[in-house]
Formats: structure tokens, sequence, C-alpha cells
């Protein structure tokens, strides 16, 4: 992934393998003719690093193209920096003092660079959504949990935030259980409801990316099976990234895989590639639970 | 790194045991193979009983096989190179199954009687063509238990030898139907014979190609030559 020969312009193409310093002597296939080359981009990570205020570099030079109303799933051990990528997107780091981006990350078409000095963190939020690992609703109504993005966004009109929350609800497959009681406490609603709620919170506001940070990890296995579906058919029309520590439901949901390691990327790829012929052999390693 | 045990031992011991039934299979088909062959060679009616009987456990041995592969499937759910073993085991083990079909095709005409005695250089010829198949079979699931592209590669160089062997005894056959009937007769009963040991012989091809499958993820149906080995 830090692979100098990769080239992100207008039509970019991606070498999707950080490259061994000899492939053919590593014993490595040659490279796959990746998808990407065909389907448009939503963003894309340049030499992308971060430090935390006391100096730790937490994510090395990473180059990765997150592709448009795709789902983008990032793998990796615990303290790879998946997460840390994750919230880079959407500026969550900014929230502590200290902590230090280089590189870049343009959202297409704009060509913005989300991290740039000139970028708004509170707009970046609002194009950028996020859904964390514990559902986290705020203390108020099912209503006033979605309406709040679209407050930020100064949108004041009744009529248009009604239509807007239910709107949102219905796209996170939560309407039909939640119409009768908008005014009742979110806090009510079951773990699994709680996190498509949050879910419909993050796409109120109409976000080109939906970030997502191990999002079924506290739900049951009917209620992951429900985030799952409902992020499949929101991948129609918006972009999804998502880490991930369960590995299968990577291979189920995701149409591109990135596997990180000690804040790099490795590997970037087709997911079904990913999972059956990893290029390199740390993803390998780590997938088929070798590692250690 | 790939060659790292797995963390989870109970994936790791179900491997090795997937690894090891499926070298016991193949062992238990390329010994019918040679059992049936001498039964044929011999016209030994209790020998070609045997083999015929011995087909009965490699079919039980393919059904415990295959539910083997599920049950890694299920519990573990493998990807990568470990999924591909899996299937490529699973896919394997049918080509041991249909080889054992074709050693009990070869014993039981062991216990057709013959249309006359078969010459040395008949029997030998059948007796080396079948000693080829079971080394080569053998080979084909070694390489699959080791995960080596070598031994596969000397398998399908191996087919050729064991096509030509067949059709050596095909182009006999053609001069024997000239000879009379009793001689017509016994050619082409050999004639099926090598005609079941070059199927075999196809089945460890198979086999052979199911090695680079698992060993780089290209599908066996590009490996159809031997270059991709090299």
């Amino acid at each position: 992934m830090t692979d100098t020969s990769m080239t992100h312009d207008a039509a970019p193409a991606h070498t999707e393998t950080k490259p061994a310093a000899n492939p053919q002597k590593a014993g490595m296939p040659p490279p796959i003719k990746p998808s990407a080359e065909r389907d448009p981009l939503r963003a894309r990570i340049e030499n992308f690093s971060f430090y935390y205020a006391n100096g730790h570099q937490a994510i090395k030079h990473v180059d990765m193209p997150i592709l448009d109303r795709k789902i983008t799933a990032i793998i990796g051990p615990s303290g790879c920096g998946k997460s840390t990528l994750l919230r880079s997107l959407n500026r969550m780091h900014d929230l502590y003092p200290g902590n230090r981006y280089e590189g870049k990350v343009i959202l297409e078409p704009e060509g913005e660079n989300l991290i740039g000095p000139e970028a708004d963190p509170v707009l970046v939020r609002l194009r950028v959504g996020m859904v964390f690992q514990k559902p986290n609703p705020f203390p108020k109504s099912i209503y006033e949990n979605v309406a709040a993005g679209l407050r930020v966004r100064g949108i004041k009109k009744r009529s248009l935030i009604d239509e807007a929350v239910e709107s949102a609800l219905r796209r996170a497959a939560i309407w039909d259980e939640v119409k009768d009681k908008l005014h009742g406490s979110a806090y009510d609603l079951s773990g699994g409801q709680q996190q498509r709620l949050c879910i419909a919170r993050g796409l109120a506001p109409n976000p080109e990316i939906l970030l997502l940070d191990e999002p079924t990890s506290a739900l049951d296995p009917i209620a992951t099976a429900k985030v799952e579906d409902l992020l499949q058919e929101l991948s129609e029309t918006v972009t999804i990234v998502i880490v991930t520590h369960n590995m299968q439901q990577a291979a189920r949901i995701s149409h591109r895989t990135a596997f990180m390691y000690l804040g790099e990327a490795m590997e970037f790829g087709d997911t079904n590639q990913i999972f059956t012929t990893p290029r390199h052999p740390r993803t390998e390693s780590y997938i088929t639970g070798r590692y250690g | 790194m790939a060659s790292n045990p797995h963390l989870l031992k109970s994936f790791e011991t179900a491997l090795v045991v997937l690894r090891q039934s499926f070298k016991r299979m193949g062992t238990m088909t390329a010994e019918n193979c040679t059992l049936a062959t001498s039964a044929y060679l011999a016209s030994d009616e209790p020998r070609a009983l045997e083999a015929i009987t011995r087909d009965l456990d490699i079919d039980t041995a393919f059904e415990e096989l295959r539910a083997d592969c599920f049950d890694v499937l299920l519990k573990f759910q493998p990807v990568a190179r470990d999924l591909r073993l899996v299937m490529g085991i699973e896919h394997a083990v049918g080509n041991l199954e249909r080889a054992g079909d074709h050693a009990k095709t070869i014993a039981r005409h062991g216990i057709a009687k013959p249309a006359r005695q078969m010459a040395p250089a008949e029997a030998g010829q059948i007796a080396d063509m079948a000693a080829l198949v079971a080394r080569t079979l053998e080979l084909s699931v070694t390489a699959l238990v080791d995960d080596s592209t070598e031994a596969a590669k000397q398998v399908l160089v191996t087919d050729e030898r064991i096509d030509a062997y067949r059709d050596a005894v095909f182009d006999a056959a053609m001069v024997a139907l000239g000879q009379g009937r009793a001689q017509a007769q016994a050619s082409v009963g050999r004639l099926f014979v090598a005609t079941a040991l070059e199927r075999i012989g196809d089945h460890a091809t198979n086999i052979a190609e199911e090695v680079l499958f698992v060993s780089r993820g290209i599908p066996p149906g590009a490996t159809r030559t031997g270059s991709d080995f090299g």
C-alpha cells in the first residue's frame, strides 16, 4: 500500500498489494487486475499518517481508495490502527489537542481534503457519519436522536425535519418498529434497535460516507444479521467503511477489504481475493489464524 | 508465515486429521488398484472378490472424509489456503472414490473366465501399467497432503506414459480383432482393463491439478498443461 508506483489521479489505477521487495522471489503470484479500475471513487487516502499527541505514529503512510457506494472493510489485529484510521476520516481526533494528521483524505468528486486546515471538522462530520461499537443513543427521544444531526446542519423547518427523520429511519430499516413511539425514549429500544437508530442518526444529514467501528460486536446474531442486511442495502446509496474483527462478517458484506498491520495498510483488494488468495504473507497469516 | 501452526489448536488438529485421513484413503485406493489388477492377471476369483469388497471401504472413507470436510467448514470457517485445502480434499476424495470404482471394474474382469491364456508380454504390459498407475495415484495424494507442486508436476508428466500404455493395448486389440474370436475377446477384455487403469491415472491427474489450486489459488481448469507448475 505504500507502493510509490500507486497513482491517485482523476482516474486512478490501484496497485493493491503492498509489494514485497521482490515479489517473484517471495513466491507471490502476479497481481490480479482489480475491479477498482472500473469503479468510481468516493474518497482517496493518500500517504496518510497520524500521530497522537504523545508523538506515537499510529498510522504510517497509508494509501487507500474508497470506492463509491461500496462497502470497504478494514481488518487487522488489535492495535494495528484500523479504528484510528476510521476516526481520522471524520476528524474525530481533532477533539483531543496535539493529535496530528499528515497526507490527504480527498473527498471526491469535489477533491476536497477532509483533513486540510481549510476543512471545518463539524461540516466534515456531517458529510462523513460515524457509528460506534456500542449503541450510543442520546438520552432523548427516538425522534430527537435522528433530528439532532439535521439541526446541526441548520435545518429548522419542522416539516423538513419530520420528513428527513422518517426517511432516515426507513433507510435504517427501523421505521416500522418505532413509528408509533417516535417520542419515546431511545433507551427503551433493544440493543439492536438502538444501533439501527444510531445508523439512522448517522444517515439523517445525508452523508457521502458512513463509517462504522465494529457496529455489531455488542449485538446478538439476530440483531447482527439485521444490521448486516441493512448495510448491504445502504451500500446502494451511500459509501460505507467498516472496521470489524469478525472476518466472516467482512467476507459476507464488504466489496473491498484492507488488511492493516502495525499502522500500515499491508494489502487492499477485492474481498473475495483477500479471503481466498491473499497475496501478502502477513495477510494470509492473520486471516487464517496463524498470526502470533 | 503461513506455515506457522494455527493459534486455534483444534483447527490445526482438524486439518492434520483431514490430511491423514485423505492419505489413508489414497493408500487404500492405490492398493486396491494393485490387488484388482493382480486378481485380473491371475484370474483369481477370491482375490477379485476381495478387491470388490474393499471398494466398499473406499466408499465409506469417501463419505467420512466428505463429512469431515463439512465439519471443518462448519466449525472453523476456513479462509485462504486453509479453505482451498479443504475444498481441494473434498474434490480429491471424489476422484479417489471414482478411481476405486474403476479398480472394482478391473476386479470384475478377474472373475470372468478368460478366453485364452494371456501371453507373458501382454500380462507384463498390464502389470507394469497398473504399478505405474498405483504409484502415480499415491504420488498425487502425497502432493496434496504435502502441498508439493513438484510432486504434482511429476504426476502430470507420468499421465502421458499411462496414456501411452493404454494406446498400445488399444493398437494390439485392433490387430487382434482380425485374429479370431478368442484373440479378439481376450484383447477387448485387456483393453477394458487398460482403459480403467488409464481412467485411474486421469483421477490422479485431477488430484494433482487440485494441488496448484490449493497452493496458489489458481483454478484447476487453468492448469491443463504442466507448465504452470514450473
